[in-house]
């Protein structure tokens, strides 16, 4: 996998696993690979893996079971509000890139439902 | 943790192997020559003479592939970062040529000995006692094991002071070195023996009370009265030799010699 | 000594050869269990650093210890050295590096590192003179991780790779460091090492100038390459 060298990996590799959630890669209460396992996948450090499903366990968004593993809660609030969070990441970014081209919250609607309508259409084409 | 068993058994397997290489090259100019005996070209005592002297530059050959063998162990990594105490090192490396010459020896004596019986000649075998034999056979043992020593003692020197010193890239500041240090071991050698004539002198351990009357002064040794007990007075002489300077060798082994640099980036 | 606290405790070494002092003062201690980045300039001294902790250099002043053994001896078992195998003989083959190893350092893994050649496409017959440089590289790395060590040094592991075969090397040091042991890594080209490292170790003027963690590096928004690079001051180097 490859990695943008200015952000602490741990930290790509949150966002990884969160994404895998969203997708559905990782059910809720299916079993997160082990870490060593994890660590050979994504080519990073055994200590880069365990620091970043430390950090998921904190969030609650993976739960650790004694002995078995790490596995994703089953807590549908706790994984909703991850995929807002995520979700919210992403416009955050496309938001304060059309507010720095100077438009208005009225007109960033309008732009992404033409923007949205004009590629469905030329998907539908294909 | 390595034990010295294992590492002198090592590098006999590999010396021996690099040897016996150099005893097919001798047994295949022997066919050569045998072969033109066969065809009449040459004489049986050609045939004789030749074979003992390539059989004499076999062993002078296999000399001095031990000698860098040898070499090899003290400034190699694959050697200096295996988990042993480098007197061990040391001791592995010299007995292993120690057996490696003993090998050697033993088959261009026998090539020998065979081509002698083969040729019809009854050859010359004195009345020499048994003991007289052997007891030659280990002062040669122990002057070879001297020899090793010395020629460690060179190598370290050498690799010593070109580490020291800046810049060793002339070919002739090297060969300054090894000629430098060659006439420092021998000077070293000297002073043992004077010392060692000092020490004989001083404890009054005469020829007469080892049946011998053997004298070393500055002019080096003098034998008299019984020629075997001079032998083995002159075998321990050269082994205290061999223990001493193998000692200084394990301790600038241990202290000073480094292994060469590969080239990758420093 | 407690055994499980340092892999690595350097303090006070300095070093000099040829009438030149390669390194002054440097202390460094590393952690077990972690993967570390030895940076420099070619000519830093980072080979030099590596030797000495291996035993390859012995003349020093300081003291040296890696898993609490201070006595050379020892110490080399708890050491696995890249440069090892210099001095092998070139006619022997892929296979008979194995025999010597396990002949002569008793934590050599045949099965391990007959599983490495082949994650490495190594082939067993070859000799190692025929080998190509990129494939000698290889060759050591796998003789390398085959031990069970305290501490890997790997020089320069990835010098003249190309891009498939660094991420096999990847993965095998992944895949064959033990848990607990720590491996220092020494690179001049950054980002063939970047995503593995927990943490860096700068050389520069003779010592080290700089210990960090890679994550804290990144949490700044700075990439490793560039952190290393600001302490050349924007130079040129290789």
């Amino acid at each position: 996998m490859e990695f943008d060298d200015k952000v602490p990996i741990y930290f790509q590799i949150e966002q990884y696993i969160d994404r895998e959630i969203i997708v559905g890669n990782l059910a809720p209460g299916a079993q997160v690979p082990a870490v060593r396992q994890l660590a050979l996948t994504l080519t990073v450090n055994v200590n880069t893996i365990q620091r970043a499903l430390a950090e998921l366990i904190r969030e609650g968004i993976l739960v650790s079971e004694r002995g078995k593993g790490n596995f994703v809660t089953t807590d549908t609030q706790v994984l909703a509000q991850m995929k807002k969070r995520v979700i919210q990441g992403e416009l955050a970014g496309t938001y304060d890139h059309l507010a720095s081209l100077g438009m208005a919250p009225a007109e960033m609607v309008a732009a992404l439902e033409e923007y949205i309508k004009e590629r469905k259409g030329g998907e539908s084409h294909d | 943790m390595t034990s010295m068993s294992k590492v002198f058994w090592q590098m006999t397997k590999e010396r021996v192997r690099q040897v016996t290489q150099l005893i097919e090259i001798d047994l295949g100019v022997i066919a050569v020559l045998v072969i033109m005996r066969l065809l009449g070209r040459i004489s049986t005592d050609d045939v004789l003479g030749f074979s003992t002297l390539f059989g004499l530059i076999t062993v002078m050959v296999g000399f001095i592939a031990q000698a860098q063998s040898q070499e090899q162990v003290w400034v190699q990594n694959r050697w200096r970062l295996v988990p042993i105490a480098d007197w061990k090192l040391y001791c592995a490396s010299t007995l292993s040529n120690l057996a490696t010459s003993v090998y050697l020896w033993a088959v261009i004596a026998a090539i020998t000995t065979v081509e002698v019986l083969v040729s019809g000649n009854k050859g010359n075998w004195s009345n020499t006692g048994f003991t007289m034999v052997a007891s030659v056979l280990v002062l040669v043992l122990v002057m070879l094991l001297l020899l090793w020593t010395l020629i460690s003692l060179e190598h370290m020197l050498i690799t010593m002071i070109t580490d020291f010193l800046p810049g060793m890239q002339e070919k002739w500041l090297r060969c300054v070195i090894i000629f430098a240090s060659i006439l420092v071991s021998l000077k070293l050698v000297d002073w043992f023996f004077s010392g060692l004539g000092w020490l004989i002198k001083v404890t009054g351990i005469t020829g007469a009370s080892l049946n011998s009357s053997m004298t070393i002064d500055g002019a080096g040794l003098t034998m008299h009265g019984t020629v075997l007990a001079d032998l083995w007075l002159s075998t321990g002489v050269f082994a205290a030799a061999v223990l001493l300077l193998g000692a200084l060798n394990c301790f600038l082994l241990s202290r000073w010699v480094e292994t060469k640099q590969t080239p990758t980036a420093v | 000594m407690n055994r499980m606290t340092e892999a690595l405790a350097i303090q006070g070494l300095s070093y000099r050869r040829n009438q030149k002092q390669i390194l002054k003062d440097v202390n460094l201690t590393l952690p077990t269990g972690q993967i570390v980045g030895l940076l420099g300039a070619n000519g830093a001294g980072k080979t030099t650093l590596m030797r000495l902790i291996a035993g390859s250099a012995i003349n020093f002043r300081g003291t040296i210890d890696v898993a609490g053994v201070t006595k050379a001896p020892q110490r080399k078992g708890q050491i696995s050295f890249s440069a090892q195998m210099a001095g092998f003989n070139p006619n022997w083959r892929v296979g008979q590096v194995a025999d010597v190893m396990t002949a002569l350092f008793p934590d050599f893994r045949t099965a391990d590192f007959l599983q490495l050649a082949q994650l490495l496409d190594l082939d067993q017959k070859q000799r190692i003179k025929r080998l190509s440089k990129g494939n000698q590289r290889k060759l050591q790395l796998a003789v390398t991780l085959s031990r069970r060590a305290a501490l890997y040094l790997l020089d320069e592991p990835f010098d003249g790779i190309d891009v498939m075969t660094r991420k096999a090397m990847l993965s095998s040091i992944l895949r064959w460091t033990p848990e607990q042991a720590t491996l220092v890594i020494s690179d001049h080209h950054v980002s063939d090492i970047d995503q593995l490292l927990d943490q860096v170790v700068v050389i520069k003027d003779q010592t080290v100038v700089a210990q960090e963690a890679a994550d804290t590096i990144r949490a700044k928004g700075q990439s490793i390459e560039a952190y290393f690079e600001s302490f050349y001051g924007g130079e040129q180097h290789d």
